[in-house]
């Protein structure tokens, strides 16, 4: 079954327990009033968490049915391929191209590393900005950014500091935000 | 009546903090446009913040600045780079970037801005004189009307937006749940806020639209990285003759008015108007063989399908409060934050602002023909900006514009929780806008049906005897059919950014 399968018939599992999890929650987390409507306010959360639900099982459904006719495709083409040796010794794929498939998935893997450094500076950010306030934590977390992405020139920094204060003051002294 | 309105709106656009602003709109606008990985809905996301402490006139006139901008701006990449810098440019690669390998890059530059402007002002003047109209009728809508109109708009956002349409009804659930944190409107109980202050309120929109457009959309930026252009036009200064004009005007107006009609139906988009228009342009052409080797036709059609989008948007969006794509979306957002509540009560209460807003189209696409002939060549070279360096500011200011409504640190959390959300939904191809559209409809499809209950005595029957209510019951069956038809009639063209304009 194909990586992105996987995932969805995941997501699928995902969601259907997710909707299940809010089922049980309705009664715990929304009291019904003393003064009784047509439909309470437990009505709409339930009735969402039944089409969750039902389009979970879809998702889980339609993925194995597509898994099934890529699975029936798969061992359809194999035989026209066995029978036309030249084309499929032209598709596959040569030596350098493998290696640079190799590198772009080492590409890949560093750059699912930098999002997570950014997501981590993000939330530092939001921690540290109440502590240092508006204009250091932003040029740190900046700063932080800048590094992560592999930014070596000194006028990027100087630039984004720029931009920092160009920030603080049109919310503080237009806008009249109290930033922290 | 409608005479004095429209001349009231000029008379209100006709200022000079008006103008002003809409030009930095466009520059904005036409900037994030041809970046590729930014986009008009993010650009109108980030910078609605900027616009909260503004007279709402202003302040919306820059936001329909940077929607127009950036509706354009994505063709000067797709024209110098062959990156089309939002998705609705995409269809203007095909011969944009082939004219401009042939040496044509003015000319491939300047027909895209003619017919952007042509498009947009083309859509302005059908919403200017639509919309009242559809406003007169929708003010005659009681609660069960509005709980129809909401479930058509919620079934057809959530079945068109995706790919997968399990996906993006599984979103809308999502955007729904959320609608439903914070004190029930009726019974003024609070619902799923274990306990906490902050969510009593609800879950803030401005910041959830922030994380879910902005911040998923820089996570991402940082994880792919910048791809090394490979190909780089040079850019040479030509205009379109008359002549060339007039051998494309019927594509022209014909796209202009595809682009429309799309615009205003909800759960459509800019992508996929510009590639509807330019197959149609192929399919009537004398030469369809001509197409994609640089043929200016080419260029009109998609981008007049695209621009054309752009007033037809706002005719849901300001006569019903249907938001018809994530960029039409965070508009809304904006419109709240000035305390503007779209739908027909706007026309009947805010007459003067949503003039101006609908003139204001008309002046926005003119401004957007005037800078793109002074700056074109500045334009063309806005590729070059390091959106390395971009980034970084760029998350500040989402800090900042969540910060700025309630000055409060939660909200900052809010929104990056939500930019963790959407960046891992839009990795597993979950769209995003369908969360946002229910978190906007989901409260009015509640509150109105429970509305309808408690007038009706608990029958549902009011639902399918009044009219209005039956045809919109009758139209989200049909949309619903539609989409699970639909690959048949519309092919898979645009992929799943379509809808983020």
């Amino acid at each position: 079954m194909t990586r992105k399968n996987r995932l969805d018939i995941g997501w699928g599992v995902f969601f259907f327990l997710f909707a299940i999890l809010v089922w049980i929650l309705v009664p715990h987390q929304i009291p019904v009033s003393a003064r009784p409507t047509a439909m309470g306010p437990r009505f709409f959360p339930r009735v969402i968490s039944i089409i969750l639900g039902f389009t979970s099982v879809g998702l889980i459904v339609n993925t194995l049915l597509r898994h099934r006719k890529e699975m029936r495709n798969g061992s359809q083409q194999r035989p026209d391929l066995q029978q036309q040796p030249d084309e499929q010794r032209q598709e596959r794929p040569p030596a350098a191209t493998k290696s640079l498939m190799r590198l772009f998935n080492r590409e890949t893997l560093k750059g699912e590393l930098r999002a997570l450094a950014v997501l981590i500076t993000m939330t530092a950010y939001a921690i540290l900005m109440p502590v240092i306030g508006f204009i250091i934590s932003s040029a740190l977390t900046g700063a932080v950014v800048l590094v992560i992405l592999g930014t070596r020139k000194w006028y990027h920094y100087v630039i984004l500091f720029a931009s920092v204060y160009l920030i603080y003051y049109i919310f503080r002294f237009h806008l009249y935000v109290q930033l922290p | 009546m409608l005479l004095e309105n429209v001349l009231t709106g000029f008379n209100n656009v006709l200022n000079l903090n008006v103008l002003l602003f809409i030009n930095v709109g466009l520059v904005l606008g036409i900037v994030f446009g041809a970046l590729p990985g930014l986009t008009a809905t993010m650009g109108v996301a980030l910078f609605m913040s900027l616009t909260f402490g503004m007279d709402p006139i202003v302040g919306i006139s820059m936001l329909l600045g940077i929607y127009c901008g950036g509706i354009y701006g994505g063709s000067v990449t797709a024209i110098m780079i062959k990156t089309p810098g939002t998705p609705a440019s995409a269809a203007t690669v095909l011969d944009g970037y082939t004219l401009a390998q042939k040496g044509h890059a003015g000319k491939a530059l300047h027909m895209a801005l003619v017919a952007s402007t042509i498009g947009g002002i083309f859509s302005a003047l059908i919403l200017l004189f639509v919309a009242p109209q559809l406003a007169r009728v929708a003010l005659r809508f009681g609660p069960p009307e509005y709980f129809a109109l909401a479930m058509f708009g919620l079934a057809i956002i959530a079945s068109v937006a995706s790919k997968n349409m399990f996906k993006g009804i599984m979103m809308g659930c999502l955007g729904m749940y959320i609608s439903t944190i914070g004190l029930d409107e009726i019974g003024g109980m609070p619902r799923l806020t274990f306990g906490h202050t902050y969510l009593a309120g609800g879950v803030k929109l401005i910041p959830a639209l922030i994380g879910l457009f902005a911040i998923s959309e820089i996570l991402n930026k940082v994880r792919v990285g910048e791809h090394a252009i490979e190909v780089r036009n040079t850019f040479v200064s030509e205009r379109i003759s008359l002549k060339e004009f007039a051998r494309s005007a019927k594509t022209i107006f014909k796209s202009s008015a595809i682009g429309t009609f799309i615009g205003a139906v909800p759960g459509t988009g800019a992508a996929i108007a510009s590639f509807l228009s330019y197959n149609e342009a192929m399919r009537s052409s004398k030469n369809p063989d001509s197409y994609g080797t640089g043929n200016l036709d080419g260029i009109a059609a998609a981008e007049a399908g695209n621009n054309g989008v752009t007033g037809a948007t706002l005719i849901p969006l300001l006569t019903l409060g249907i938001p018809g794509d994530s960029v039409t979306a965070v508009l809304l957002g904006a419109l709240l934050m000035q305390g503007l509540q779209p739908g027909p009560g706007l026309f009947r209460d805010f007459a003067p602002i949503v003039y101006t807003i609908m003139v204001g189209m008309i002046f926005v696409n003119l401004f957007m023909f005037l800078q793109g002939n002074l700056f074109v060549k500045i334009f063309a070279q806005v590729a070059k900006i390091p959106v390395k360096l971009l980034l970084p500011i760029l998350i500040i200011l989402c800090a900042t514009g969540a910060y700025a409504e309630n000055n409060t640190m939660f909200d900052v959390w809010m929104m990056f929780l939500f930019g963790i959300l959407g960046y891992i939904l839009l990795r597993n191809d979950f769209p995003v806008a369908p969360l946002l559209l229910a978190r906007i409809l989901g409260p009015l499809a509640e509150f109105s049906m429970r509305q309808s209950l408690i007038i009706s005595r608990g029958s549902y029957a009011i639902f399918f005897t009044r009219p209005i209510c039956l045809f919109f019951i009758v139209l989200t069956v049909l949309s619903i059919a539609f989409a699970i038809f639909k690959k048949d009639v519309i092919p898979e063209m645009a992929g799943p950014g379509d809808n983020e304009g």
